[in-house]
């Protein structure tokens, strides 16, 4: 079948339209857009959920996120002079996408842990940045990881999308494959994403479980899910 | 049972009928149910989504109304799948590029290895072209006297900078320094492309970016420096505009594209002939040009342009 | 700065754009307002007998599952056009694709809903000697409602988004007009405009079945976001 032709063809592993070089600026590009998200995010909802303030804000602005369309956000981005068609706008765009999620479920997850629970970390004398480390967030860590990992598995799923904006990644065999009317090159490029995507998946599982606690590892995993706000848009 | 959920779940449903029937019935864009036309049937103009030949299938299909011929236009993709469509008259007409078509249908005829018969001589190019499309079913009307070659083109900076001015001394140059070739993805495979620019002019490409063909994609990349030289158009409003500078053709390595229509045979008529070559007679290259700086720059619809010229060669009468 | 030649003229926020494109904004928002329902339409009708069967068989709620997210994460612009040699350009190909996106959150939500009928309740209307169908509609789904009105209202939502990708086979609703608007000399008007229109229509969507879901569970307080 053609498909397996393609695989197999080692034109399509070398050069700079190869399958390593496009794995690698996908991988670029999703892990500098939840690098930014996470710098922006995390601190933020963090805060707000320990101090059990914004919370309609917090929780809303998943809501809001999920109603933008990335499509626009990023062709917005790349018209923008300064940023421009290419990487950045993909990753500016990626980020924007990504931190509605991340900081509703942070900020869920920091706030959804008791009152008491801090009431008696306050009074063994614990200071609000102890409570917050020591205490809140290992209690928050499943629903905080659960959505840092879906967030990171839909970031790499929708990278694809840059392709648009003249940016690298997977998404070139797509959007190319289009171009062409080439059913071979558009399928090679949904698998490639879709294992990727798999593969990031697999790998932030083990990420979450290494963080969470033992003592909470026993939380069935579609309690968690059924808790968390999925990112933004599913990938696009 | 609570009345308000059975009320709602019997409104989903209806809903839901509603709509899976309103989407089977909503056609789309334009004529799905033109037939293949006989002579005197609607005509069912093709285009790509590039903006140029939808300005020209544009004036097609005014003209053709304005002559009483019923005309309609419907967007397609590439010339492989454009042609293909005409020869089985699913479309009836589309505005070509001599050159191009010329090569197109010979490597259809002969194979992907056939020499190439396409010159930069319009008139010879034509006699070749009227012999491969006559058994293909397709009709070639006059070429018009506007073209629209691929071209290379690079900064204003980067041309003074190193000296460039023709595409062999692009070739010289990047012998030292690889350049960065942008264009649309089928570029690497096109002949008239970059095999054209490697093998003609001996130029080095370190790397190809894939963009659009000749569109903003490619200007802006341009002005980025992501790419050295990007393809345009030699019609396109968008280089002298934006600060560009398209490197001579030195070799002749681009073929004669002027622009004509194609048609499928049998919907053929004196009356769509007589029509259609009137335009090809009046539309130059800089016209044209001016006309893509229009929907290129100014985003005009081609609709629109297409029509504001047509009235002022009095063709729509 | 590298701006193209018609950037003094290329605002972002233009009400004669608006004006003169009326026509088509709104023709673009009826094709969005069908694709979205259609594909969560779609995605509730594949849904219900697949929580049935999960709900018969609790074993079976993995891998079903399991494999709606594995669909998740093909990238909905590969979807779209993996569909498209199948369905040609027609909106059948976005409506498809994307009901297999809204698919997983309706499911998961109805799966979970159901799942979070207290036992008690169960055991009291077993000894109520209720039948298996009437367990279900008169206590089980009353009960799911709030998780599962709150799926559907997630996916439709989400699915708005990812409308705008059909774009890349002619059916994209406000999608068609940004791409078609960055591929026009980068019209700032035109994707700006189509953006916002995108979010409102998400955000109309969200208030109406917010307003479903409190008209039809009047007794609960408890709201799931």
């Amino acid at each position: 079948m053609d498909l397996i032709a393609w695989f197999t063809d080692p034109a399509n592993w070398t050069g700079e339209n190869g399958i390593p070089v496009r794995t690698w600026e996908q991988i670029q590009i999703s892990f500098f857009a939840m690098a930014i998200a996470l710098v922006i995010a995390l601190p933020v909802a963090l805060t707000l959920g320990h101090l059990r303030k914004g919370a309609f804000l917090a929780t809303n602005v998943g809501n809001v996120g999920r109603a933008v369309p990335t499509l626009g956000v990023l062709t917005i981005l790349a018209s923008i002079p300064s940023i421009g068609i290419g990487n950045l706008a993909a990753v500016l765009a990626l980020a924007l996408f990504a931190i509605p999620p991340l900081l509703t479920n942070t900020y869920t997850g920091i706030a959804s842990v008791d009152d008491e629970v801090q009431d008696a970390a306050r009074g063994m004398g614990m200071g609000g940045a102890g409570i917050l480390t020591k205490v809140e967030i290992p209690l928050a860590v499943p629903l905080i990881a659960a959505g840092v990992r879906t967030a990171t598995v839909q970031v790499v799923a929708t990278a694809s999308l840059a392709a648009l904006v003249g940016s690298g990644g997977l998404g070139r065999y797509v959007v190319d494959g289009f171009a062409l009317q080439d059913n071979t090159l558009i399928l090679a490029g949904a698998i490639l994403t879709a294992l990727l995507a798999v593969l990031a998946e697999l790998v932030m599982a083990l990420v979450q479980r290494a963080v969470t606690p033992k003592g909470l590892r026993l939380q069935s995993r579609s309690e968690i899910e059924a808790q968390e706000i999925p990112a933004a848009a599913a990938p696009a | 049972m609570i009345p308000g959920r059975r009320t709602a779940k019997l409104a989903l449903l209806a809903a839901a009928a509603l709509v899976i029937t309103g989407c089977s019935s909503d056609s789309g864009d334009s004529t799905d149910d033109a037939s293949p036309g006989g002579g005197g049937g609607p005509i069912v103009v093709a285009t790509t989504n590039f903006s140029e030949t939808k300005i020209l299938a544009s004036m097609y299909q005014q003209v053709l109304q304005a002559n009483g011929v019923e005309a309609s236009i419907k967007e397609l993709t590439t010339r492989e799948v454009i042609i293909p469509a005409l020869q089985t008259g699913e479309v009836q007409l589309t505005p070509e590029y001599l050159g191009s078509l010329t090569e197109f249908l010979n490597k259809e005829a002969n194979g992907a290895d056939a020499p190439q018969v396409a010159t930069g001589d319009a008139q010879a190019t034509y006699t070749e072209a009227q012999t491969l499309a006559e058994p293909a079913d397709l009709t070639l009307l006059e070429p018009s006297a506007a073209q629209d070659q691929n071209a290379f083109a690079v900064t204003q900076a980067f041309a003074d900078q190193n000296g460039l001015s023709t595409l062999s001394e692009l070739g010289t140059y990047s012998q030292q320094s690889p350049i960065t070739l942008g264009g649309p993805p089928e570029c690497p495979k096109r002949p008239f492309c970059q095999p054209g620019l490697e093998e003609t002019y001996n130029v080095d490409v370190g790397s190809f970016v894939p963009l659009d063909a000749g569109g903003p994609l490619t200007i802006q990349a341009l002005k980025q420096d992501k790419v050295n030289v990007g393809l345009v158009f030699s019609s396109s409003g968008s280089v002298a505009a934006n600060d560009l500078v398209v490197l001579e053709d030195d070799k002749g390595l681009q073929t004669a594209e002027n622009i004509l229509p194609a048609l499928y045979t049998p919907a053929v008529t004196d009356t769509i002939t007589t029509a259609l070559n009137e335009v090809s007679a009046a539309l130059t290259t800089d016209e044209l040009q001016q006309l893509n700086s229009q929907v290129e720059i100014d985003r005009q619809s081609p609709q629109k342009v297409a029509e504001q010229w047509l009235t002022e060669q009095g063709l729509l009468s | 700065m590298s701006a193209t030649v018609a950037d003094a003229s290329n605002p972002w926020i233009s009400w004669s754009y608006v004006q003169d494109n009326w026509s088509e904004l709104v023709a673009a928002g009826q094709e969005h307002i069908y694709l979205t329902v259609g594909s969560v339409i779609l995605a509730v009708v594949v849904a219900v007998p697949l929580a049935m069967v999960i709900r018969r068989s609790p074993k079976l709620s993995g891998p079903i599952l399991g494999l709606s997210g594995v669909l998740y994460t093909i990238p909905s612009l590969a979807l779209i056009s993996l569909l498209w040699p199948v369905f040609g350009l027609s909106p059948w190909t976005v409506i498809i694709a994307l009901a297999v996106y809204a698919l997983l959150v309706v499911l998961r939500n109805m799966v979970v809903g159901l799942q979070e009928v207290p036992a008690d309740v169960l055991d009291a209307a077993n000894g109520m000697g209720l039948t298996d169908r009437q367990i279900l509609t008169r206590v089980s789904l009353p009960l799911a409602l709030p998780t599962i009105l709150a799926g559907i209202r997630i996916a439709t939502v989400s699915t708005v988004g990812m409308v705008t990708i059909g774009a890349l086979v002619g059916y994209g609703g406000f999608g068609t007009l940004i791409l078609s608007g960055f591929q026009n000399n980068f019209w700032h008007a035109q994707i700006l405009t189509a953006t916002v229109c995108c979010v409102l229509l998400a955000t109309l969507f969200e208030v109406l079945l917010l307003v479903v879901e409190r008209v039809s569970v009047p007794w609960t307080r408890k709201q799931v976001t």
